[in-house]
């Protein structure tokens, strides 16, 4: 066998025996004397609407991950929810930036809590007093140990950019004419023991944002005769999705029999796993005794389930409509900004942008390859989202992929089976999640912006710790001291399996 | 597939990796160089020019276009060989039907995207590098019964933004003689609005600059601009915030640019407000990378910057201003 063969091979038994012994790690019952943690964001940004009398786009539903480790020996110890029983700690989390007060006061999410039970029946958004999301969490709570992703999570905080007292904070352009708000509010993760002392903290950026729907649809609404309003805009989507083959012009739609038109969710019918769902549930199911109002030309029969996901309908539309594309945007199949966030706010703001000029569409494709790869039939499926060893099937990406991790001189080839998809990949070892040293997918450090790079730099700011030429404390978590006592202090690539 | 089509294929296949390393094929583009105090165009050139760090440059249609106008409204020099990779990647976009697409990946034509393609190799003095007859048949082939064009063979109806392109298109094609005058007038008339301007749908609806424009721009290519559409369409133009310095309603970068060129194309041009325009650039333009954003207090993106400098080409705000071809 060549050598150079051999290397990579000999690597990758090792990595496996390790990976095998690696659940040992986190059960070791010495117990920490001191702890460290690092969180993120699942997703690097969230969008939530303006507006929620209508229709709902996206809740506010945020998602913040943490790993903690424990430090008694030379190698720290995975905490999981076993061992912090035994240890008595809890991980609990608080936002900084969102309070109960100015959450609640605020005119938009006061809609969210006037037409989220008409959404989600059954659902109450503020219990007690406190702010309550659709998974149960509210803006401060406990953690919750993930067995399947290895990781403490919070799952649909509800984070939402509001107007900062702060007014620097500010700078997400409204839609809808009012004052700037915060789209990176923070949130703070804390360790602690049975008596609430605090062991361990840190802060992660909860990224919240308005997409770009509203710079269209208002005008769109104006060019066809309704008021330049969400409810004007509302009303022409309703008839623009009246004149397409399901023949539902959803403003005749009254799901809760009150004898007006709306709230409706659009998952109701079309199948979107990002709300959780694995099929639509259907309005009559949700709103058995809904109303077809007055002056409708489709009737009962004519509500059904789609074939297609939400996602599908929605990029499919918006790329394949020649209205949008010759009066709105030639380019909107690879101008994801029309939609997602980038009014001042930025989704993909990490080190990718930084250093090279890849784009969206070179990890996931753009629409048009999307719709043709069928991604969209099956969106948020791990199959569809790009991996750091290749793109998304369909997009044909201008640039390499990491297709090997080179540390001090050996290169050993990246394994997509070990890794996964960066979102919930694990290795060094298979124990620490790839966003623990990278950061928020769509945020990987070191980020464009200043703020998604306070962790990291934080964590490795001891001025003990050195960094080569072109490397600083924003980069990788990458210092081994900062986990392995014994180990160097300078920056470097650790061994990745 | 037959022999006589390989051969034909391998001919086009030699004549396109000639075109790239031909350095005649295309004339350095180099004008006098954009001065501003409002602009630091240093910063503008280099944010347009990362998409040249890309290996599938120039990537698609829309970028391409970006890219070239851009860079020649500010005066900046194409070197030959970006030009000929653009003139080649343009060329290829022609399909069998002599429409162009969106990118490599598509083979469904468009007039969206044969208007703006046509206008790139126009900038580039390349007009002649692609089959203009087959351009002039598939325009012609979107022609419907109403007067109108569609978008594509697929997407066969009429709007007012696709008669537009396809009059465009044909007047750059000399083809404007196929046009049924009449019907094709009395399609683009039906958009006109009670507040004096033309809106992107028949019936109730407001108007806006852009249709307004496109209205405007099909009634000269015609010869059919009146006084009275003229002077309601100035009446409309006088409301928007682009004229009026009290309209509460806020601006956005492609009205702005439609308003302008709108009041050009009813000949009055020197209603232009140039302070306000430029003042809306100003606030658009983000200092850090000197790219522009498409509303206040968005970041910046190649195709709003494009925009932008063709909103600055037309106040006269930029020098190495180019020879306006295409108004996409």
């Amino acid at each position: 066998m060549n050598f150079k063969k051999l290397v990579p091979a000999l690597a990758l038994s090792a990595a496996a025996l390790i990976a095998v012994a690696a659940p040992a790690l986190a059960g070791r019952t010495v117990t920490p004397s001191s702890y460290k943690v690092v969180a993120w964001n699942d997703l690097g940004m969230h969008c939530a609407c303006p507006t929620f009398a209508g229709f709902l786009l996206l809740p506010p539903f945020n998602t913040v991950r943490a790993q903690v480790l424990g430090f008694g020996s030379n190698d720290p110890v995975i905490i999981d929810s076993t061992n912090a029983g035994t240890y008595g700690v809890t991980v609990s989390y608080a936002m900084a930036d969102n309070t109960e007060t100015t959450l609640q006061a605020d005119p938009y999410f006061q809609q969210w809590i006037t037409y989220s039970p008409k959404l989600f029946p059954g659902f109450v958004p503020v219990v007690g007093g406190k702010v309550q999301g659709l998974g149960g969490k509210g803006i401060s709570g406990t953690m919750t140990y993930d067995s399947t992703l290895k990781d403490w999570t919070a799952v649909g905080i509800p984070a939402y950019p509001l107007v900062d007292a702060n007014t620097a904070k500010n700078i997400m352009t409204d839609p809808l004419g009012g004052a700037k708000r915060n789209p990176y509010p923070m949130t703070n993760v804390f360790v602690k023991n049975s008596t609430g002392t605090i062991l361990a903290q840190t802060s992660t950026v909860t990224p919240v944002a308005f997409g770009g729907c509203c710079s269209c649809h208002l005008s769109l609404a104006s060019a066809n005769g309704y008021p330049a309003t969400p409810t004007g805009s509302f009303a022409y989507l309703g008839k623009m999705h009246g004149m397409n083959s399901s023949k539902i012009d959803f403003n005749y739609l009254d799901p809760t029999g009150d004898g007006s038109s709306g709230p409706i969710r659009c998952s109701w019918c079309h199948w979107d796993p990002a709300m959780g769902e694995s099929a639509a549930p259907g309005l009559a199911n949700v709103w058995p005794n809904y109303v077809i109002m007055a002056g409708a030309t489709f009737t009962k029969a004519d509500v059904k389930v789609s074939q297609y996901s939400f996602s599908d309908v929605l990029h499919r539309f918006h790329s394949q409509n020649t209205k949008v594309l010759t009066q709105y945007d030639a380019n909107v199949a690879t101008n994801c900004y029309d939609c997602h966030p980038g009014n001042n706010v930025n989704c993909y703001r990490g080190s990718h942008k930084a250093k090279t000029t890849l784009w969206c569409v070179d990890c996931h494709g753009n629409l048009n390859q999307r719709t043709a790869a069928g991604q969209m039939a099956q969106p948020w499926k791990a199959s569809t989202l790009p991996s750091c060893t290749a793109a998304s099937p369909g997009a044909s990406p201008a640039f390499a992929c990491h297709a090997n991790n080179t540390v001090n001189g050996t290169v050993y080839p990246t394994s997509p089976t070990l890794f996964g998809k960066f979102i919930n990949g694990r290795g060094h070892k298979g124990s620490i999640k790839c966003q623990t040293c990278h950061g928020s997918a769509h945020a990987e450090a070191p980020s464009t912006m200043t703020l998604d790079n306070t962790q990291l730099s934080t964590l490795q700011g001891s001025t003990s710790y050195s960094f080569p030429a072109g490397k600083d404390k924003t980069y990788a978590l990458g210092v081994c001291v900062y986990c392995h006592p014994t180990k160097t202090s300078t920056w470097g690539v650790p061994p990745h399996l | 597939m037959s022999i006589a089509n390989n051969i034909l294929r391998i001919a086009a296949a030699l004549t396109l990796v000639a075109a790239l390393a031909a350095p005649g094929l295309a004339k350095e583009k180099a004008k006098p160089k954009a001065k501003s105090a409002e602009f630091d165009f240093k910063k503008t050139n280099a944010f347009i020019r990362e998409m040249e760090s890309r290996p599938d440059f120039p990537v698609a249609t829309v970028i391409a276009n970006d890219y070239v106008y851009t860079l020649l409204a500010m005066g900046e020099k194409i070197d030959t060989g970006r030009q000929n990779a653009i003139i080649v990647s343009t060329k290829l976009a022609q399909q069998k039907d002599g429409g162009f697409t969106p990118d490599k990946s598509i083979k469904s034509s468009s007039i969206l995207y044969t208007d703006i393609a046509l206008e790139t190799l126009a900038l580039l003095d390349a007009g002649n590098a692609i089959d203009r007859n087959k351009v002039k048949t598939f325009a012609l082939s979107l022609k419907n019964s109403d007067g109108g064009f569609g978008f594509s063979s697929e997407a066969k109806k009429s709007s007012l933004a696709t008669t537009y392109m396809a009059v465009h298109v044909l007047k750059a094609v000399n083809g404007l003689d196929a046009v049924d005058k009449a019907k094709t007038l009395e399609y683009v008339k039906g958009f006109a609005k009670k507040e004096g301007g033309f809106g992107p749908e028949k019936g109730p609806g407001r108007p806006n600059a852009r249709s307004t424009y496109m209205a405007a721009y099909i009634l000269n290519a015609l010869f059919a601009m009146d006084s009275v559409t003229a002077k309601n369409a100035l009446q409309y133009l006088e409301t928007t915030p682009y004229l009026d310095k009290k309209s509460k309603e806020s601006p956005d970068l492609d009205e702005q640019l439609y308003a302008i060129r709108a009041l050009k194309e009813i000949n009055a041009g020197n209603r232009v407000d140039k302070a306000l325009a430029l003042n809306f650039m100003k606030r658009l333009y983000i200092k850090v990378n000197g790219g522009f954003g498409p509303l206040e207090g968005y970041g910046s993106t190649p195709d709003s910057t494009t925009t932008a400098l063709r909103i600055l080409s037309e106040i006269g705000k930029v020098k190495g201003v180019p020879v306006q071809v295409a108004k996409r």
